[in-house]
């Protein structure tokens, strides 16, 4: 439903505004990040330009960018811990379907400045509307809070206020960090422009992160060849103790 | 030097690890035992989801116990009928332990069972240690006989009895079997692999002769820990051999320095030194489980990312 919506409104603004269309080019520095044995994390830069309506005739108008990150959806569960019999153990708890287990969102400016928070809030900008509670159980605000504070200190999310540059009027760039226990999968870079607060074009690139060679191998056969590769991690610990025994032997 | 662990999907310093694995692997070869209640908690506290690391540590306990095994063999040290029957529970307390590390993990209290575990038992084991030590090295007596410990009169009156030749013993199969149950379970669910539950049971309680008592241990934890990598293989596909292979490497050699530093030692400050050790790694957890948390919220991911 809810991208109905959006291209709903993004519908309505264009016939608003039918004079000015403005349109968005991106490219990625790459297309796919191949984890290896060595990967420490890394960079990705994203370069776009707005292409103004050539009809138009009006000033240049000031933009807007808000580049929005997102790896794989997945399920994250936020769980609290609390005194129980003198202990502290895990009691409460929340779970966020459908959140990116990546996010980062990059913007020319702060969210609040150069939008409203009805906008914000109905295009889903930004990490607070990521680990909005869902259902009809809206929970303690905390467990939202807590989501964030505990994803942006593993490095999984992060927001940028002025994460994303014009190099000039028309030419942009930004840069987002992949922290090395980056999640695998379908990466999408949603990048929406607007000009006074009001979305004016919108465009997404997609972009791979996959695990290369050995571990992908590695971790195809833990997954797919789950008794084999039990049996072989087991022999190998045989070999293991076998050659130390010989190695060291002193009897 | 960085080295990124297939399974766990993070990586991880090649350095630190093979150290954190040769002192561990020192300190197995020291006291005799495998050393994985305290590598377990130390491959949590890099990072390595609890999961990933009770999994991986498996094969590496595996591995010393074998070494160990194989040199006991040689000796003929080991009663393979009292392993054997060891086993019997052993490999069923494997599976059952897999099965409630499982349903633990999928609860969100896989964390404080495990603290809690570590506490009770290392805290048992170790305070029975050290009052012992303390008693034989403060007497300066050659060491009395082991006392027998209550339940002895019950466990004589079960049924099923069974001559261990090796072990010079006269003993129902049935307690036995429940201590390989119950060693098997805990070994899964801890990533132990539980010689220090067993040699002293089997001492104190069955008063197996001490010459046999390691080698039959050895070669039961052996065989239970490779059902441990299997079973954590198939059931949750959580071992990850890049890591197993670094902790092996490091535990192996370490063990070689560790035996070698033992000898030097007397039988009871080996026991004494061991006891605080166990004593210590308990606290550390106990602090961990009173102590106001500066955190009190975790995140974990219930659902694989698609």
């Amino acid at each position: 439903m809810r991208p109905l919506a959006a291209l709903a409104v993004l519908a309505l603004l264009a016939a608003a505004a039918p004079a000015r269309a403005e349109k968005l080019v991106v490219a990625l520095s790459s297309q796919q990040i191949a984890i290896a044995s060595n990967y420490a994390g890394g960079d990705i830069t994203l370069f776009g330009a707005v292409r103004a309506d050539p009809e138009s005739d009006g000033a240049p108008r000031r933009y807007d960018l808000v580049v929005t990150v997102r790896g794989p959806g997945t399920t994250l569960e936020v769980r609290e811990k609390q005194r129980t019999a003198g202990l502290w153990v895990n009691r409460e708890r929340r779970r966020f379907p459908r959140t990116p287990s990546y996010l980062a969102t990059l913007s020319t400016r702060p969210l609040d400045v150069m939008l409203s928070p009805e906008i914000r809030d109905g295009q889903r900008l930004g990490l607070k509307a990521a680990a909005a509670p869902r259902g009809e159980d809206l929970g303690r605000p905390e467990f939202s809070e807590a989501l964030i504070r505990l994803q942006t200190a593993r490095g999984l999310w992060r927001e940028e206020p002025k994460g994303v540059v014009f190099l000039d009027p028309t030419l942009f760039r930004t840069t987002f960090h992949l922290p090395p226990n980056v999640p695998f999968g379908a990466f999408e870079a949603d990048v929406r422009l607007f000009s006074a607060g009001v979305p004016i074009a919108r465009e997404t690139i997609t972009f791979r992160v996959v695990k290369s060679g050995f571990e992908d191998r590695v971790a195809a056969l833990a997954e797919n060849w789950r008794l084999a590769y039990g049996v072989a991690t087991a022999l190998l610990a045989l070999a293991f103790g076998w050659t130390a025994s010989v190695a060291f032997r002193r009897d | 030097m960085q080295i990124y662990l297939p399974i766990a999907e993070l990586p991880v310093d090649v350095l630190l690890v093979i150290g954190m694995s040769l002192a561990v692997g020192f300190v197995s070869g020291l006291f005799g035992i495998g050393g994985g209640f305290l590598m377990t908690p130390l491959l949590i506290f890099i990072g390595v989801p609890t999961a990933v690391a009770v999994a991986s540590e498996a094969p590496q306990i595996a591995a010393s116990a074998f070494t160990g095994a194989l040199s006991y063999w040689r000796r003929r040290a080991i009663d393979l009928k009292l392993a054997g029957v060891l086993l019997a529970g052993g490999v069923a307390g494997t599976g059952l332990g897999v099965w409630f590390f499982n349903a633990m993990r999928a609860a969100g209290q896989l964390e404080v069972v495990i603290a809690v575990s570590y506490v009770v038992l290392l805290g048992a084991i170790g305070g029975i240690m050290l009052t012992e030590s303390l008693k034989t090295l403060l007497k300066t007596k050659p060491s009395a006989p082991a006392r027998r410990i209550g339940g002895r009169s019950l466990i004589d009156r079960l049924p099923l009895k069974l001559r261990f030749k090796q072990s010079m013993i006269y003993v129902s199969a049935i307690p036995l079997v429940g201590l390989g149950v119950f060693v098997g379970f805990v070994g899964a669910v801890l990533g132990i692999g539980g010689g220090f539950l067993l040699v002293p049971v089997l001492v104190y309680v069955f008063r197996v002769p001490t010459a046999v008592v390691v080698g039959t241990s050895l070669a039961q934890i052996l065989i239970t820990m490779l059902a441990a990598t299997v079973l954590h293989a198939t059931v949750n596909a959580s071992v990850d051999v890049v890591l197993a292979i670094l902790l092996m490497l490091g535990g192996s050699i370490g063990a070689q320095f560790g035996v070698r530093a033992g000898q030097k030692l007397r039988g009871e400050q080996l026991r004494l030194l061991l006891a605080l050790l166990l004593l210590a790694v308990g606290a550390r957890f106990l602090v961990e489980l009173v102590a106001e948390p500066a955190e009190p919220f975790s995140v974990s991911t219930t659902g694989r990312p698609k």
